[in-house]
């Protein structure tokens, strides 16, 4: 017994001793990237179609790992505990970072304790019906919906999501109640509503770009309006101002230091103006973006408080 | 599009194609075969190596990997009662008294050429059928899914070896379990009991592995100390292989209509394979001449239930190549890859990009063969794995399965779900119930729960839940098979009473007459 | 047919009345758990917690009209097994987060198995526990965290 003691000390002591990589510049080795997905999603897509990317501007091993769980609230309850060195980062997704913490009270991190490094992807949110649909514009909806309170019903992706969120700022700026159905997830939720079980959906961009012949768009929360479908118009012009959209970037944790953050952001930045990249994003229906770490911040602040007071009203 | 098949046959023979494929078939075996890794993971891992070849390529390399692991997943289900996906839960039921019988190699058999015939089925059904298909496939709303839970928790009953009220009640317990985690619509967040890792629920694998792993290897290898892992040693031959093929070919029924449960369920978008080999193997026991031998070790158990998992591959595949709507997890991750070479789904598929989506249908079916070469030749080896003593395979397969657990959410927690799962099996087959109906509710939970509440929502949007709820032609047809899969036990002893009668009549016969005779 | 009063002193326990309890507090505990949830998320709990308590009374009634019985362990030496077992497996996953894998993954490999063997400790059965703990973990180890890149749990003070 005692031998056996004795050698499982000593194979302990040589793995424990040997792990610490040797401090240098930044990065000096592999970096993990988590998704807080799971594999097939957009989210991952866009970290694979990065990855060779990443690997190139950092000169180092880019790792993707999974976490999925909670809607994306396990793996950033993850990244909050790990070390800020830069070795890991997190894909982030807006409104979830900013809607968890309101809306479960305790999602196992706080919005502000994510340090964003870029965004660089926009999803806009749009509401659509079905091609042989009676209605053909926001303006039919709503009177459809004054006619019937509650009878239709929209599709959407979650609950308390981009989706649901902009559901009840709609419905509340329009004087409106619709039914809110949602689906564990976009392609189900698209599902749901080809196959005419919602009257209506609340969708991301690329899934309607993907089915613009069986549909008709009837409005999209952006500013200006949307390149693949410019002749949909946007909330704002309709006099209802909703902006919703589903924003992906990259954060890494608390209290990681600027120089190395800065870093990081330039090579999300590099890629993010890669014309390669632009362009295959706006073929599927995204919006590209290049916001650093700084405008991130100030962007992720401003949303708190505009939604703030939408959770607080419908969370029963 | 017969030119398209075979312009995609010839793109799969290439020389360079054809080893990226049996590539991916044997990665695809080891990946299914490896308790806690997962063809959704093996996928997910090998993508971006498609990334330098070309869209073709890459497919037919996914395509193995696909079809290998529906068929990987038996070897553990077979040898150590551990699904390796929990597409292969129906598997251990057959296919692990099998080995226990030193049949091992019988059911490894059944299990290659079942699942290649179930792949075959479907990728027919797929190559000529798709787009309407997928049209039906979106037919299946909410009221839908809650009633195809229901109707797969009617399964209980057959599998309750014993009481069917402890089945039932196992079940129960199996959906409070599914519900710890994001509610799936309400979106609050239950029974977390403090841990936030509890947020995304209870991940079914390592349940699986709780359930069926451990307490196999806690009674037998630990508690009576038995220095194999089965009652009698196998000794693999090849004249074994044959014998198998021979006698599934003489059940054309069993397996057809397993490959067709598979290719159904398969594209109910969402359904996966997790339940098709359970609805497949139950049917298998309803309509068999003789029920009694199911769960005591017969390769027809094995044959359904891996017909059907294999036939889901290519079913889920149908909405997605079609609508874009994965079927199953690993649907989406090769909707993925499909996107990453800016192929999307829809007409384009099937037009622009006709022949790489060929090659990818093409390079399915002839994985389908290479399953079956690789599984028949490779079961003379595979089984000899349990003939290994128990004293070094079992803390191998418990290491194994600490790794797999881990290695899927990256959270140590689930090693100690699976570890108190394991406990709590163990305790629950003293107790004589077998933790099948448990994971059954595990699965089904989630189905039954999002299809109850968005019927609820609709239901209300549209005047009435009740009516929402039946009175729709698929609910309808899903209603009638729950009510008769509820009857059909007391049917089933009604007949068999009926046999035992006429047998007790002719054996009183015979004696009266010979009495006479005498 | 066994009279109800008989009891099989060799199976003194009843897996009914043990099962219709155990499932009893499981429901009991999530009803109590689960009475903040909005309508939405607690519709499905509802509708399943009264099927559990129904069928556990169920079982409790089919306990005590036609009962099971069962005995846990055939010997005392299977129950003192199991539990050893049990421990060695909890030890391992004690340590496993705060030695990290590869020294508790060593560990607990060589000392199950040995536990496993019949002569525990002859020399000969402990060198060759320790030469196939050390090829066939580290081989996995290699596989997984090298080639596959799974990633595995680290020690707490190495990184």
């Amino acid at each position: 017994m005692k031998r056996t003691l004795i050698m499982i000390l000593a194979l302990s002591c040589v793995v424990v001793f040997t792990g610490p990589a040797m401090a240098g510049q930044f990065p000096s080795k592999a970096i993990t990237y988590q998704i807080p997905f799971g594999p097939g999603g957009q989210s991952d897509l866009e970290a694979r179609r990065q990855q060779p990317l990443l690997e190139k501007a950092l000169g180092v091993k880019v790792i993707v790992q999974y976490k999925p769980g909670g809607g994306g609230s396990i793996g950033w309850a993850t990244l909050i505990k790990q070390k800020a060195d830069g070795y890991f980062i997190s894909g982030i997704n807006i409104p979830h970072i900013v809607l968890q913490p309101l809306a479960r009270g305790n999602a196992g991190y706080e919005t502000d304790q994510l340090k964003p490094i870029a965004l660089f992807q926009a999803t806009p949110i749009g509401l659509a019906v079905l091609k042989d649909s009676q209605i053909n514009s926001l303006e039919d909806l709503i009177a459809e919906a004054k006619k019937n309170p509650g009878a239709i019903t929209c599709g959407g992706s979650g609950t308390w999501s981009g989706h649901h969120i902009a559901h009840l700022q709609f419905g509340k700026m329009a004087g409106i109640k619709m039914t809110y159905i949602p689906s564990k997830g976009a392609a189900k939720s698209v599902a749901a509503f080809l196959g005419g079980h919602v009257k209506a959906l609340w969708a991301n961009s690329n899934d309607l770009v993907q089915h613009a012949d069986k549909i008709k768009v009837l409005g999209f929360g952006t500013k200006a309006p949307f390149a693949n479908m410019p002749d949909v118009p946007t909330f704002e012009s309709k006099g209802y101002k909703l902006y919703a959209s589903i924003d992906r970037g990259a954060g890494a944790p608390p209290g990681t230091p600027d120089d190395i953050v800065k870093v990081l952001e330039k090579a999300f930045l590099e890629i993010a103006s890669n014309p390669d990249v632009i362009k295959q994003m706006r073929k599927d229906g995204f919006v590209p973006l290049a916001m650093g770490a700084k405008a991130s911040k100030e962007y992720i602040m401003k949303k708190i408080p505009e939604w703030e007071p939408v959770v607080k009203e419908f969370k029963k | 599009m017969l030119d398209f098949a075979l312009q995609g046959l010839y793109q799969v023979f290439l020389p360079g194609h054809f080893l990226l494929l049996v590539i991916g078939v044997v990665m695809g075996i080891i990946f299914g075969a490896l308790p806690g890794l997962t063809a959704t993971m093996g996928l997910a891992l090998l993508v971006p190596f498609t990334f330098t070849m070309s869209p073709a390529a890459g497919l037919i390399m996914l395509a193995g990997i696909y079809v290998g692991a529906m068929y990987g997943d038996a070897i553990p289900a077979i040898l150590i009662n551990t699904p390796g996906t929990p597409a292969a839960i129906a598997t251990t039921f057959d296919g692990f008294p099998l080995s226990q019988k030193g049949m091992a190699q019988h059911g490894l058999v059944a299990a290659a050429v079942a699942s290649a015939f179930g792949s075959l089925m479907a990728n027919i059904v797929l190559v000529l059928a798709a787009p309407p298909l997928a049209i039906v496939s979106l037919k299946f709303g909410p009221p839908e899914y809650f009633w195809l839970g229901i109707f797969g928790l009617t399964i209980i009953s057959t599998l309750s070896t014993g009481s069917v009220i402890k089945g039932f009640l196992a079940g129960s317990v199996g959906m409070l379990l599914s519900a710890v985690g994001m509610a799936e619509i309400g979106g609050d967040i239950r029974l977390t009991f403090g841990f936030p890792e509890l947020q995304g629920g209870i991940e079914l694998i390592v349940a699986l592995i709780g359930f069926f792993c451990l307490p196999e290897i806690l009674s037998s290898v630990i508690g009576k100390r038995r220095a194999a892992y089965t009652e009698k040693p196998v000794k693999p031959s090849l004249s074994v292989i044959w014998e198998v093929i021979k006698s599934l070919l003489r059940k054309p029924g069993l397996m057809l209509r397993s490959a067709g449960i598979g290719t159904v369920v398969g594209f109910a978008p969402g359904a996966g394979g997790n339940i098709a080999s359970m609805v497949s193997y139950n049917e298998a026991v309803r309509w068999d001449k003789n029920p009694e031998e199911f769960g005591k070790g017969t390769i027809k158990g094995v044959a359904a239930s891996e017909a059907a998992n294999s036939a889901m591959a290519p079913g889920s595949l149908i909405p997605l190549l079609t609508l874009g709507i994965p079927g199953s997890p690993p649907a989406a991750v090769i909707l993925g890859a499909l996107m990453l070479h800016g192929m999307r789904p829809g007409a384009e598929l099937f037009s622009t990009y006709a022949n790489v989506t060929f090659s990818f249908m093409m390079g399915l079916l002839v994985a389908a063969f290479l399953v079956t070469t690789i599984g028949c030749l490779g079961s003379v080896v595979f089984s000899r794995i349990i003939n290994i003593p128990s004293r070094y395979l079992a803390p191998a397969i418990i290491f194994m399965t600490v790794l797999g657990s881990y290695s899927i959410r990256n959270n140590m927690l689930d090693v100690w779900i699976m570890f108190v799962f394991g406990v709590i099996g163990y305790v629950s087959s003293k107790l004589k119930f077998h933790p099948a109906p448990i994971v059954l509710g595990l699965i089904l939970g989630p189905f039954v729960e999002e299809g109850l509440v968005q019927s609820m929502l609709a239901g209300q949007a549209a005047g009435s839940t009740f009516n929402y709820l039946i009175f729709r032609p698929i609910s309808g047809v899903l209603i009638c098979l729950c009510v008769l899969a509820l009857l059909w036990p007391i049917y089933a002893k009604w007949r068999s009473r009926q046999k035992q009668e006429i047998v007790t009549c002719k054996m009183s016969i015979e004696k009266t007459e010979g009495q006479n005779e005498k | 047919m066994k009279s109800r009063t008989q009891v099989d002193p060799k199976k003194p326990w009843n897996s009914d009345y043990i099962i219709g309890i155990l499932t009893l507090i499981i429901s009991a505990v999530v009803y109590f758990s689960t009475r903040e949830l909005s309508r939405l998320g607690g519709v499905f709990v509802d509708y399943v917690l009264i099927a559990s308590a129904v069928l556990s009374l169920l079982i409790l009634l089919k306990g005590f009209v036609k009962p099971e019985h069962i005995k846990f362990f055939d010997s005392v030496i299977e129950r003192n097994n199991v539990t050893t077992g049990i421990c060695i497996l909890l030890v391992y996953l004690i340590i496993l987060p705060v030695v990290g894998f590869l020294p508790s993954s060593y560990a607990f490999y060589f000392c199950f198995n040995l536990y496993l063997t019949d002569d525990r400790f002859s020399i000969k059965n402990i060198l060759f526990s320790a030469l196939l703990t050390s090829v066939v973990v580290t081989a996995f180890y290699f596989i997984f965290n090298g080639l596959l890149e799974v990633p595995l749990p680290t020690s707490m003070w190495s990184e």
